[in-house]
């Protein structure tokens, strides 16, 4: 019941989680994070790239990840994101959840 | 580690906010043109690839707003703009503001300056390091019985303990200091070399005493930091000099820290080395005073029981009775020092919340009040899309705004007010000098003013958002709110109550312990108290030296301009000295207890000077001298209870005297008085004729023509006159003496009855403001029930019923709160028991009274509402 509670909690914590699965791979700055979830997604997941800003700034208020301004490919400045350990922890965290809550989900639809 | 890195990035967010702002922008810039670039290379023009970009973000404002809401500046933002408004609302209605202003300022000083009591008193540090391991030495017997006086053998047992880091003995002492020719009793203190070790702390001056000065009682001395500044002027090339004390030059070496008193009531004037070993050899009396430290591994509780059990001691419980086992027992210093006043400042402290809570209600009826007025404005935030919460925000905002105002100015007010309590808690509560607006104080005067604030928003914000937008249904949102200004009028009234009856009930054991009629004259009266000890100042000590010294000192006072007569008594009234005699009656069969009376020797003239009447036989007259038959006057108290139903006169006592036994003959009843003060039980007493005895305590009673204070300095000369250098141990009146004798259950009862005004006036107020408001709100409907012909009588029965019902209400919360709080009162009440009913009553009565006649002006404005001018609006 908590899992799915969790995983409820909707759009937001997924994007959190995409965030942190995308910079569990290497540092990114934000438009490279949302190239990423489009590629990756196979452009199914068509969300505002807006949005991701928000989730940015809330994961590092909250420690998970941490910004800094580094140069970027095409010269300039651009800001970068890093996962923290506490990041990663909750990364481990939440993909566990989703894949918990997700196989639940599944099972009950093909039932 | 999320809360501490999230006030981190809130506070970096603050302090670099511009530099943030254009952190953010850049970063969306970036994005924006890396993903216009990307639709450029896929053949858009610049334009069309911005304008797919932008659309792809989303909404770039949008994001870039609730970006800055993650960042958590929105909430200061919203601060900002809503005590602007509140200051604008200020503007509007100036008023209304000040009123809250005003309530809360008087609120927040009366609880703010309360609590520098508990704050200073309670809470601060001991001047002294690690205070918490510091205590007195006693000895406690099975039966309970406590004596501070250690034999010598246990204080060197204790010594010896394991558990006791340090141990010094104390012995407070007078002596008379010679200032060029003028004698002053100063008090002073003998104390090992060790008290250094046991009180912990730096010397002002100086170095303390060392083993072999205290060991040689050498002629060295640390003068009190009162005594260096007011003698000395706070000279600090006083070390090495010299001053005289009882006739034997003294080396000062040293000045003790500003108001360092250990444990003493009062501050010794100037500390003198003792040693155990020399008291013990020379002094002879066999008992010591002590403290002690106790090692830092052990607590004090532990150490207790350590010494209770390694230990065995005697003490003797009563006067004349075998000794009996006892241990050692700890008194920590805190309980020592401020003990006794624990619990009235902690009932003082719970009155002051009381009042403070009321405040709170009565800042939340008027914001009701006024948030009921701005309905309209509060609708319009609504309709436009301000959430319930944003709107309770700005609505505490505002409240907390004003009672910021008023909790600065009650601040600065109490900046005086502490200046004031600590004037009128000099010598009646310990520890006064730390007493000050501390930070602990100001610490309480936030909270105070956030819990105002807070309630006074949260009151309107929670009966008004409560309304939907869609249907300003006006007339249900006035219910909701009267029903809450309702029911806080009710909270303030059975406050009110609460604080009545702790008042009343302070007020009644006051008046109970304050004899308004003493039995003898009070005004015009001062005392000279001396002692004749067989010092160098007065070294014959016989009867016939000190009756005479008595006698001419009387005869060159009464000389003195302004003096009408002057008598001589022990100890003066009311000054918490006794002298008591043992007595036993030689025709009666010996009762089972003792006989005590207070004993006073007295000069003919006493009765007359101090108008207590003769009930039956005569009073002393000169002839009662060493010649004559030895005589007694007893008070009317003894007659009655020592010979019952019978004519005393005539009969003999027999007073048991350490020296001599004797007895003498009643010669005269004289009334009764309340010689030893606060004790209200009246004792026996007994009066011997100076002339029959040997007076070595004196204290000259003048009966003067002016105030006895102008005259204060003639007396003191003639006496030196006849014994120069006497030291006069204390000089004052009895008007002064009778005061101070009730000083302390004064300063409490006044205190709390203070508060409980305060409170019932800003009840009455709350009453007031309420009532009248509704009449406003309900014109309409009284003109039209007044158009209809309703009688005077059910116009003002609408607003007096409702007075009566919160009245009622209020009185009966009141009085389950009070019933429940009294038992907190109990150890502070003497004479009186904490359910006394009478106060009881009388504090709802008085409430319900207060009440009433908060509720005549709105029940006269109802009254005169013109029923066309209020249907016409």
């Amino acid at each position: 019941m908590r899992v799915a509670e969790r995983a409820l909690e909707g759009r937001q914590s997924a994007i959190d989680m995409m965030v942190l699965k995308a910079l569990s791979l290497d540092d990114m700055h934000g438009w490279g994070i949302s190239q990423y979830i489009q590629r990756v997604s196979k452009d199914v997941l068509q969300l505002n790239q807006g949005s991701l800003y928000p989730a940015l700034h809330r994961l590092e208020r909250d420690g998970f990840i941490r910004a800094e301004w580094r140069a970027s490919d095409n010269n300039r400045r651009a800001r970068y994101y890093r996962l923290t350990a506490a990041g990663r922890r909750q990364l481990d965290i939440e993909h566990e959840t989703w894949v918990i809550f997700s196989d639940a989900v599944a099972r009950v639809m093909a039932s | 580690v999320s809360a501490f890195s999230r006030l981190l990035y809130t506070l970096r967010a603050l302090t670099r906010r511009r530099q943030a702002e254009a952190e953010l922008d850049e970063e969306l810039a970036f994005h924006l043109d890396r993903e216009a670039a990307m639709f450029e290379r896929t053949g858009l023009s610049p334009d069309d690839a911005r304008r797919e970009a932008e659309r792809q973000f989303g909404g770039v404002l949008r994001y870039r707003e609730e970006t800055q809401d993650v960042r958590g500046l929105s909430w200061l933002d919203d601060l900002r703009i809503d005590s602007g408004f509140a200051l604008r609302l200020v503007r509007r209605y100036p008023s209304f503001s000040a009123n809250v202003i005003v309530i809360a300022a008087l609120g927040i000083a009366a609880c703010a300056t309360t609590f520098s009591l508990v704050s200073g008193i309670l809470l601060s540090p001991l001047p002294f390091s690690k205070a918490d391991r510091v205590a007195t030495l006693n000895l406690k017997s099975a039966a309970g019985n406590v004596t501070a006086s250690l034999p010598l053998h246990v204080y060197h047992a204790i010594a010896a303990s394991p558990v006791i880091d340090a141990i010094a003995a104390f012995f407070p002492d007078n002596g008379a200091v010679d200032w060029d020719g003028e004698p002053e009793s100063i008090r002073t203190e003998l104390v090992t070399a060790s008290f250094f070790k046991v009180f912990d702390f730096q010397l002002a001056l100086g170095r303390p005493f060392t083993e072999s000065e205290a060991f040689e009682k050498a002629p060295v001395a640390l003068l009190g930091n009162e005594l260096w500044r007011t003698r000395f002027n706070g000279d600090s090339a006083v070390l090495g000099r010299r001053i005289t004390l009882d006739d034997k030059p003294l080396t000062i070496i040293g000045v003790m820290p500003p108001r360092f008193r250990a444990h003493f009531v009062t501050e010794p004037a100037v500390w003198l080395p003792m040693s155990v070993t020399v008291a013990e050899s020379s002094q002879g009396h066999g008992t010591i005073n002590a403290v002690v430290r106790v090692v830092d591994t052990v607590t004090l509780e532990r150490a207790e029981a350590w010494l209770g059990a390694t230990i065995q001691a005697r003490m003797v419980e009563n006067r004349g009775a075998d000794s009996v086992s006892a241990r050692p027992g700890l008194m920590p210093m805190s309980e020592r020092i401020y003990g006794h006043v624990q619990r009235p400042l902690l009932v003082l402290l719970g009155a002051v919340l009381l009042v403070l809570l009321l405040v709170a209600a009565n800042v939340g009826t008027m914001f009701l009040a006024r948030s009921a007025a701005r309905d309209q404005e509060l609708g319009v935030r609504r309709a436009l899309g301000a959430s319930r919460g944003r709107q309770t925000r700005q609505l505490v905002t505002e409240a907390v705004t004003l009672t910021a105002m008023g909790g600065l100015l009650g601040v600065a007010v109490s900046y005086w007010g502490v200046d004031v309590i600590r004037g009128l808690g000099f010598r009646v509560l310990p520890r006064m000098d730390a007493v000050a607006l501390d930070w602990r104080v100001v610490l309480f005067a936030v909270a105070a003013t956030m819990l105002t604030g807070v309630v006074g928003g949260l009151a309107p914000a929670l009966t008004s958002t409560r309304r939907t937008t869609t249907t300003p249904d006006l007339s249900a949102a006035r219910v909701t709110s009267q029903r809450t200004s309702s029911a806080l009028v009710v909270a303030q009234i059975a406050l009110s109550v609460v604080l009545l009856v702790g008042g009343g009930l302070l007020m009644k054991s006051f008046l109970k312990i304050v004899p308004d009629d003493p039995g003898f004259a009070t005004e015009k009266r001062a005392t000279l108290f001396v002692w004749l000890s067989a010092t160098p100042s007065f070294p014959d000590t016989s009867g016939v030296a000190t009756r005479r010294f008595v006698h001419s000192v009387s005869d060159r006072m009464r000389a003195a301009t302004g003096v009408r007569d002057v008598a001589a008594m022990t100890f003066a009234p009311l000054d918490g000295m006794v002298y008591s005699a043992n007595i036993e009656i030689p025709d009666q069969p010996p009762p089972e207890k003792p006989l005590w009376a207070s004993q006073n020797l007295v000069t003919p003239n006493f009765f007359d000077v101090m108008q207590i009447e003769i009930r039956r036989g005569r009073a002393f007259a000169s002839s009662d001298d060493e010649g004559a038959e030895r005589v007694v006057i007893v008070n009317e108290t003894a007659a009655s209870r020592w010979w019952p139903g019978e004519n005393p006169i005539g009969r003999a006592i027999t007073l048991k005297e350490s020296r001599e036994t004797f007895t003498a003959t009643v010669v005269g009843v004289s009334g009764d008085t309340r010689m030893s003060g606060t004790d209200t039980r009246i004792r026996p007493e007994i009066y011997l004729p100076v002339g029959q005895h040997n007076p070595r305590f004196v204290t000259f009673i003048a009966h003067t023509s002016g105030d006895p204070r102008s005259v204060m300095r003639d007396l003191q000369r003639t006496l030196w006159s006849v014994a120069p250098r006497l030291p006069i141990e204390t000089s004052s009146d009895l008007a002064t003496i009778a005061a101070e004798s009730v000083r302390r259950q004064r300063f409490f009862s006044v205190a709390i009855t203070l508060f409980a005004v305060a409170a019932v006036v800003l009840t009455a107020l709350g009453i007031y403001g309420l009532l009248a408001f509704a009449v406003v709100q309900r014109r309409r409907e009284i003109g039209i029930r007044i158009a209809l012909g309703a009688p005077a009588r059910s116009v003002g029965g609408l607003v007096m019923r409702r007075a009566l019902f919160m009245g009622m209400t209020g009185v009966a919360f009141g009085m389950l709160l009070a019933t429940w709080l009294s038992k907190y009162m109990e150890a502070v009440l003497l004479e009186v028991a904490a359910r006394d009913a009478g106060v009881f009553a009388a504090a709802a009565v008085g409430v319900l009274v207060v009440a009433i006649a908060a509720a005549c002006l709105p029940v006269f404005q109802a009254l005169r509402v013109d029923p066309m001018e209020s249907l016409r609006v």
